[in-house]
């Protein structure tokens, strides 16, 4: 199990939201926080989410995400400790 | 000014829809006025699974998108067996749904169902349009991106307000570069690394998967086959990615696979996947699979890479491409590898097997025979769509496929009733090629309105029911893993499958022998018109080989009395 911090460039929709968390639940992963703030015109929300999970599966995750036209950007930085 | 609903259809018909399959009711009643001064085709079908069951047949055979429609609440939600199905196969459709007015949602109104809520685990893209100016713009975009990277289903939910309010005119729409999803270029050290892989290996064997079939790279997985001198199986939906009488290739591999296909995977020192997810049902545990192999993965979607399998080398991206620039390197680097007499073997180990499987049909019709007998008399560009059961087992172990992209399963999903409405879509995109539903009475019966479809707008499906009154894999399972009893698996004799087909106008037949059989479906194909060919088949039939599920492919279970030891040594009698 490896804990990391995911950041998401995503639109600023309820759906683009929902679906990061269907993401989450897909992936049998655990969310240990998460912010939401609207950047620049508003028209996107910026995202750090602290995750639990399998390696792979938070590779899974970071990868998943850029399948779906919600998502600008999305990186991930395994934590340790 | 126009209104935005003319506009969508403008643009729809602009960017090559040719054809819906669905049906009207209140929220989407624009959308069908709209229609009605237009080109495109639509199918009036009798349910809105259906419908987009029917858009997957036209999108799997048309190899685009394929738009299915349903008005707001139950007409949305029926439709997402169709979608689901279509997520877990990745195939390209677009449901287009009514919803209620802007000011009653979220009030619990009449029809009123939040659709993009229910689907957005299952589709690429969902979307309520709120604003009328944004709605060829939100089209241009859901269709695109269903057929872009990794094919997928997507949604559009239009308002009826929405759909009725006058917009300026909308010229040259292109999808929002967010929606643009270029497949990456091949990484040139993957490449060569995996290349190297390939040269050393001893015992490769190519997995092809469906996404063979929508990368178009049939002509490439064959070409690396040829040169290493590898065996081919492949997944259920990539089953027709490669012809089946071609020597290399073994058929499909997994739970209901070819024996030769398992054990080709079992013998391997490496596996070359292309275009798969590497399911459970084609491979089994994931961790028998990594081990004593090497593994290269070849997918558009790079999130598939360590999902169920870790792979030795992965190479994201186009399959075509990165195969092509994988053979070339190759073909630099080595020579031609020899024909291996594994190949051979193997062949021989599937040849017994079918020998003994044929030998056992004599008295009474079985189903692996008869479909065996279809695939000697049907054209080789027939399409094949089948419901979900032992039916479909003994098509994909029998049925040769000939031409790419020519079977049609729900594979991932596994949707009883797929079958019919799936035939109908595979029609509708080629009303010149036969099209051949293989189905089981219990799929069958969950979608058997298609044939008022069918009969409607003379789109001629040939189905052929696999009759045994019982829910067979089902019962199959009960036996084997319940002790035999049976329960809620047997149908009683009352349904007339025959004068059920008829009744929606529909010529049906019962036939009673092969060549009955034989004779009706040479006639229907000659005369290119529909029938429902009811035929009985035994309900103690078992689908063999099985491999047990969570077990590895060499614990296969064999047809009690097959043996096999002497060509193969890790394989089970049932």
């Amino acid at each position: 199990m490896v804990r990391f911090l995911v950041y998401i460039l995503l639109s600023n929709n309820p759906d683009a939201i929902a679906k990061v968390m269907l993401l989450v639940k897909q992936g049998r992963l655990t969310l240990d926080g998460a912010t939401f703030t609207t950047t620049g015109d508003g028209s996107r929300l910026s995202a750090i989410l602290t995750i639990n999970g399998p390696s792979n599966k938070a590779e899974w995750f970071t990868k998943k995400l850029k399948n779906f036209p919600y998502f600008y950007q999305a990186y991930m930085l395994p934590l340790t400790g | 000014m126009v209104r935005a609903v003319d506009a969508l259809i403008k643009q729809m018909t602009k960017m090559g829809v040719e054809c819906i399959f669905g049906i009207p009711g209140g929220a989407n009643m624009p959308f069908y006025d709209a229609l009605y001064d237009s080109d495109i085709r639509s199918y009036l079908m009798r349910h809105e699974q259906q419908a987009a069951h029917a858009a997957e047949g036209y999108a799997h055979v048309a190899r685009k998108t394929a738009v299915c429609s349903g008005t707001s609440g139950p007409g949305a939600t029926n439709l997402i067996t169709g979608l689901v199905d279509a997520w877990m196969d990745s195939v390209p459709v677009l449901a287009i749904t009514g919803q209620v007015v802007r000011a009653f949602m979220g009030t619990d109104a009449f029809q009123e169902a939040d659709i993009v809520g229910m689907v957005l685990p299952h589709t690429k893209y969902a979307v309520t349009v709120m604003d009328s100016r944004r709605l060829v713009q939100e089209f241009v975009n859901a269709y695109t991106v269903a057929m872009m990277g990794r094919p997928g289903p997507t949604l559009l939910d239009i308002p009826r307000d929405v759909m009725q309010e006058e917009i300026d005119g909308v010229e040259d729409i292109k999808p929002e570069p967010i929606f643009v999803q270029t497949p990456p270029e091949p990484d040139v050290h993957s490449v060569m690394e995996a290349a190297k892989l390939i040269i050393d290996a001893e015992k490769p064997v190519i997995l092809s998967g469906g996404g063979v079939i929508f990368s178009g790279a049939t002509n490439e997985v064959l070409e690396l086959a040829e040169f290493i001198n590898a065996p081919i199986v492949t997944t259920t939906p990539g089953k027709s990615s490669v012809p089946e009488d071609h020597p290399l290739v073994l058929g499909v591999v997994g739970m209901h696979g070819r024996v030769e296909s398992d054990m080709a995977i079992v013998d391997s020192d490496l596996v070359i996947c292309v275009g798969t997810r590497l399911s459970d049902r084609a491979i089994g545990p994931p961790t028998e699979f990594e081990k004593n192999r090497k593994v290269i993965h070849i997918d558009i979607d790079a999130s598939e890479f360590g999902k169920n399998v870790k792979p030795t080398v992965s190479l994201s991206g186009d399959a075509k491409q990165i195969l092509r620039d994988l053979i070339d390197y190759i073909k630099h680097i080595a020579a031609k590898k020899p024909k291996s007499p594994l190949i051979n073997r193997l062949r021989e180990i599937g040849e017994a097997y079918d020998e003994f499987m044929l030998e056992q049909a004599t008295s009474k019709i079985t189903s692996w025979r008869a479909i065996w007998l279809l695939n000697k008399i049907l054209p080789p560009d027939t399409v094949i769509t089948t419901g979900v059961g032992q039916h479909q087992m003994w098509a994909q172990l029998f049925w040769k496929c000939k031409t790419p992209g020519s079977f049609i399963s729900s594979s991932g999903l596994g949707t009883m009733g797929f079958g019919l409405p799936a035939a109908f879509g595979a029609k509708a995109a080629a009303p010149d090629r036969p099209v051949v539903n293989l189905d089981g009475d219990g799929s069958f019966l969950m979608t058997c309105q298609t044939l008022a479809c069918i009969s409607d707008y003379n789109l001629p499906v040939i189905t052929v029911i696999f009759d045994n009154r019982s829910l067979g894999m089902v019962r199959q399972w009960q036996n084997m893993f319940y002790k035999q009893r049976y329960k809620d698996v047997e149908y009683t004799d009352r349904t007339d499958l025959v004068k059920l087909s008829e009744a929606f106008g529909v010529e049906g037949v019962r036939v009673e022998s092969y060549e009955e059989l034989e004779k009706v479906v040479k006639q229907a194909v000659r005369e290119n018109t529909a029938v429902t060919i009811d035929l009985p088949v035994g309900k103690e039939e078992m689908v063999f080989p099985m491999v047990p599920p969570g077990k590895w492919l060499s614990e296969v279970k064999l047809p009690p009395g097959l043996e096999l030891y002497g060509k193969v040594s890790s394989v089970h009698p049932a």
